[in-house]
């Protein structure tokens, strides 16, 4: 199983492993898991495009968190802006996944005043999941093979 | 709404410096923002049960939608999934939630989380 599977199995592992009312703690790593999962599938597809095998942890260790939410919510934005055309739901549904669990990431790991509940972990997770299914049912698409490309480069590229 | 819009400016006042927010253009839409989360209780009920929300900045100073999604305690034993996944969809394609100038959180509660809780900002 891939490493970003594996995450994914590890957030509902730690959401559900509490008997009674869960720990904050084991809710918080939950959910930042989940995002992490959703991170590490984007990259692993993205650097597995890369030819030579030995470069890949190389490249992998060049995406950054704030550009790839950046570029997640521009795509957004546009998929909204043309009219919300249905071939591209499911690409947008996986960049607006991301840029929301980029955000609970944050509530989890660093705003000690939210409280967390279960069913707002899972749910969390399940959207982590959801993004999963989407991108997978999508992957070898040209429109998802280019989204991949414009969460690294430097500049937006023109397609 | 521009990147300076998002997080406020600085501006010169008489002798002060201060920091001034800019209010997203969300605040003047709150009516069609009801009625969309509405229809969209309308469409979930019974197993989405309430929507409450507010608008306000973020940890990061980004303008912010906060959604609390009550759920039925059936729905979330049976079909969290599919439901909470479906109220997400749902609201960002009713309210186009980029043009809005406001980024979403999405916080589910079950029934029976919220009757051990008595958080007045889920009622």
């Amino acid at each position: 199983m891939a490493f970003a599977d594996d995450l994914l199995e590890q957030a509902y592992h730690l959401a559900n492993m509490d008997s009674g009312v869960p720990k904050q703690a084991s809710l918080r790593r939950a959910v930042s898991t989940a995002y992490y999962a959703v991170f590490h599938l984007l990259i692993d597809e993205a650097v597995s495009n890369w030819g030579i095998v030995r470069q890949r942890s190389i490249l992998a260790r060049t995406f950054d968190h704030g550009k790839m939410k950046k570029v997640c919510e521009d795509h957004v934005t546009q998929f909204f802006s043309s009219g919300n055309p249905a071939e591209g739901l499911a690409l947008k549904n996986v960049a607006q996944a991301f840029g929301i669990l980029q955000q609970q990431r944050h509530t989890a790991d660093y705003d000690n005043a939210f409280h967390w509940e279960r069913t707002n972990a899972i749910s969390q997770i399940d959207l982590a999941a959801e993004a999963f299914k989407d991108w997978r049912a999508i992957r070898s698409t040209d429109e998802a093979q280019d989204y991949l490309l414009t969460l690294f480069l430097p500049k937006q590229p023109r397609l | 709404m521009t990147e300076e819009e998002h997080q406020g400016h600085t501006t010169w006042c008489g002798i002060l410096k201060v920091k001034v927010m800019m209010m997203p253009g969300a605040i003047t839409k709150q009516p069609q923002i009801n009625a969309a989360v509405e229809q969209i209780i309308k469409e979930m009920s019974p197993g989405v049960q309430r929507i409450r929300y507010e608008i306000a900045p973020d940890w990061s100073g980004q303008w912010a939608i906060f959604f609390r999604v009550l759920l039925s305690d059936e729905v979330v034993q049976q079909r969290l999934k599919e439901i909470a996944t479906r109220v997400v969809w749902r609201t960002s394609e009713r309210l186009d939630l980029p043009n809005l100038g406001l980024f979403p959180y999405f916080d589910f509660r079950s029934e029976s989380e919220q009757a051990r809780l008595h958080e007045a900002s889920w009622e």
